[in-house]
């Protein structure tokens, strides 16, 4: 049976009339639209420093925000999907988000980090033990949100694979859907090797037994033994089992072999529907991908993407809009929905939506700090109000502010003496 | 067998040594003090009641603290990637487990103003733009206080937990490491440090459209393109 949000744990002061709602916000750059960082309060020449990520975090946090996302790729950003330009007018250059979260942890104390990171070329023991120690840097607050790379520039960037390039009007061409089950099979397994390294140490794997002189339980730490047709790792991590014992893991999802991914191996998808009716049909396939992986019982939460520009004044976010439409040349596109409103007109679309079974929202400002702050001191008191979200924050963990509980280990019953390879 | 024991190591730090004069007028010459996180193997004396955790990130910040306040140069953490074993048993009589080096480096950097803060990364087991724009990343976070201790391995043993482990053979390791360095400084300094202008008037984010360009071809690596961090402090 699929994790309905209305009944999922997540909701520790649903009422009969409706669930609280989940809310996110993605930074990236200046914000999401192009001419953001012209902004009178924009901080451009900021974007590389400690400080900017830090107040924007400040800022989620005090607007009791379920977890902040911060955008990455290995390469500089593009206004084309797969290939690299040579625009100067737009925000190029970015820290990595890991380390950018890793920065921010110690500075924040409730509200859950979740980092980018490309899994096509990089290596799921390095990550594996990142977003471990990210965990133990938040005390239990890190997630991942995994990215596929479709991108020619980062092949070369590694020097490892063929490049292959791909135009989106192929993508469902059989080439294009080759890569694309390629690509997705890949991130598949990652995250299997993310999940079993995680659990390769038990809880109480460490024993300190002085009197035998043996620090661990060498019978509580696991090889994993993966084996796949693209990599093969052995394990255990090098880390302990992190605060949650499996940290949060994300995706964003367009189509059907993301959303196949986000069914079988993700906690949470972010999806961009049009409208409630698309969010309706793209959480149906994802409920039915989590069914056919035997994950039914469990909650994988679902969240809109919307890019928000919010004013208070009635039509003056769509005015706004259009003159940063104009300074950039160009009508601003997104694979999200674009809001420009009110906070009461952006509250009233988001309980529109979730009718639809999405549990949350990942808001993306258009503008940074300035339509952050408009989420945090205009939307969240105005969904406040309408018992649509916290007073507070209830919980310690990532997981648990998403009412995921703290899974058993996957190892926990497997107390054979782990096998010699040598 | 260990995956420790074949590691070499060859430091790439900030620390500079600069003369100063002593009162007698002969040059006096300063010393550089650099902490090591004790957390790993047989260094440390687990088995005292009021041994700490190895990998809870209050027992790091507790000594980046202890070192900056005793003005020390950096904080040192070694690296292992792959836990030890002997005859296909993992080792039990040594603290084990440690966290990721860039991550624990980044998160210190929130707690520490001064201090260096030094990770060793294994040059074999890792590609360069992955690595550069960790270390470009972890400067800029940390406002110009990173340094690298590079550090190679061949084993297969090591490999084994790396979808591109076991390729190098152990003659060619010191020459991967080379060429890793020369690929890192070449990115690095793919940016000069005067691309970004923020210009708002004139909307040029960017003053150069080529910020960024690389190249590095070597008998290990075959990498170009852009390099996504601007030059760190």
């Amino acid at each position: 049976m699929p994790a309905s949000p209305a009944a999922s744990p997540s909701s520790p002061t649903a009422s009969a009339a409706a669930s609280p709602l989940h809310l996110a916000v993605a930074l990236d750059g200046a914000g999401w639209h192009p001419s953001a960082w012209r902004e009178p309060d924009a901080r451009p020449e900021e974007l590389f420093t400690a400080r900017y990520w830090a107040d924007l975090a400040a800022e989620a946090e005090h607007g009791l925000l379920d977890l902040l996302t911060i955008e990455d790729g290995l390469s500089l950003q593009s206004e084309h999907p797969f290939e690299p330009d040579a625009r100067t007018d737009r925000v190029r250059g970015r820290l990595d988000a890991v380390l950018v979260a890793a920065r921010i942890a110690p500075l924040t104390r409730h509200i859950g980090l979740v980092p980018t990171a490309v899994v096509t070329h990089t290596e799921p023991f390095h990550l594996s033990k990142a977003v471990a120690t990210l965990d133990f840097v938040s005390q239990g607050r890190a997630g991942l949100r995994v990215k596929v790379s479709g991108r020619v520039d980062e092949v070369a960037h590694f020097g490892r694979r063929a490049p292959r390039p791909l135009r989106l009007e192929e993508l469902d061409s059989p080439a294009g859907l080759a890569a694309l089950a390629e690509s997705f099979g890949e991130a598949e397994d990652y995250v299997e090797v993310l999940r079993r390294l995680w659990d390769s140490w038990e809880d109480d794997a460490e024993i300190r037994d002085a009197a035998t002189g043996r620090f661990i339980d060498r019978n509580k730490l696991h090889h994993i033994d993966f084996v796949g047709s693209r990599f093969s790792v052995r394990g255990p991590s090098i880390t302990p089992r992190p605060p949650q014992g499996q940290p949060l893991v994300a995706a964003l999802a367009h189509r059907g072999e993301p959303f196949q991914l986000a069914g079988r191996s993700t906690d949470l998808a972010f999806v961009t529907p049009r409208d409630a009716d698309d969010a309706r049909a793209i959480v149906a396939e994802i409920r039915a991908a989590q069914r056919a992986a035997g994950r039914g019982a469990e909650t994988v939460h679902v969240f809109a993407d919307l890019v928000v520009l919010l004013e208070e004044r009635p039509g003056a976010a769509a005015e706004q809009l259009a003159r940063l439409d104009a300074a950039a040349g160009a009508e601003y596109t997104s694979d999200a929905r674009v809001f420009t409103g009110t906070s009461a007109e952006l509250a009233d679309l988001l309980v529109e939506l979730a009718q639809a079974g999405l549990s949350g929202f990942r808001l993306r400002p258009g503008r940074l700090p300035y339509d952050l702050e408009r989420i945090t001191r205009g939307l969240v008191p105005e969904l406040q109000r309408r018992g649509l979200f916290r007073t507070a924050y209830e919980a310690a963990t990532l997981r648990g502010l998403l009412g995921l509980p703290r899974p058993a280990n996957r190892y926990a019953a497997d107390t054979a003496p782990t096998a010699a390879t040598a | 067998m260990s995956s420790e024991s074949n590691e070499s190591h060859k430091s790439h730090g900030s620390s500079n040594g600069n003369g100063s004069s002593g009162s007698s007028g002969k040059p006096l010459k300063r010393i550089h003090l650099a902490a090591h996180f004790p957390g790993v193997n047989n260094t440390t004396v687990w088995s005292d009641p009021q041994a700490g955790s190895q990998i809870e990130f209050s027992s790091f910040a507790h000594l980046a603290r202890t070192a900056e306040r005793a003005k020390f140069d950096f904080l040192f953490l070694a690296e292992g990637l792959r836990l030890r074993e002997q005859h296909g048993l993992i080792h039990d009589l040594d603290v084990v487990g440690r966290p990721d080096t860039f991550t624990v480096l980044a998160a210190l950097a929130a707690v520490t103003e001064r201090l260096g803060l030094a990770g060793t990364i294994n040059s074999t087991f890792n590609e360069p733009y992955e690595v550069a724009r960790q270390f470009a990343s972890l400067d800029h976070l940390s406002a110009g206080r990173s340094a690298w201790n590079v550090v190679t391995s061949w084993d297969a043993f090591t490999g084994e937990n790396f979808r591109r482990g076991g390729f190098l053979r152990e003659e060619d390791r010191y020459a991967r490491a080379r060429q890793f360095l020369e690929a890192s400084w070449r990115l690095f300094d793919s940016w000069r440090g005067d691309e970004v202008l923020a210009d708002r008037v004139s909307g040029a984010f960017l003053g150069d459209p080529r910020a960024g360009e690389f190249a590095y071809r070597s008998s290990e690596f075959d990498i170009a393109g852009r390099f996504d961090v601007p030059r760190s402090p």
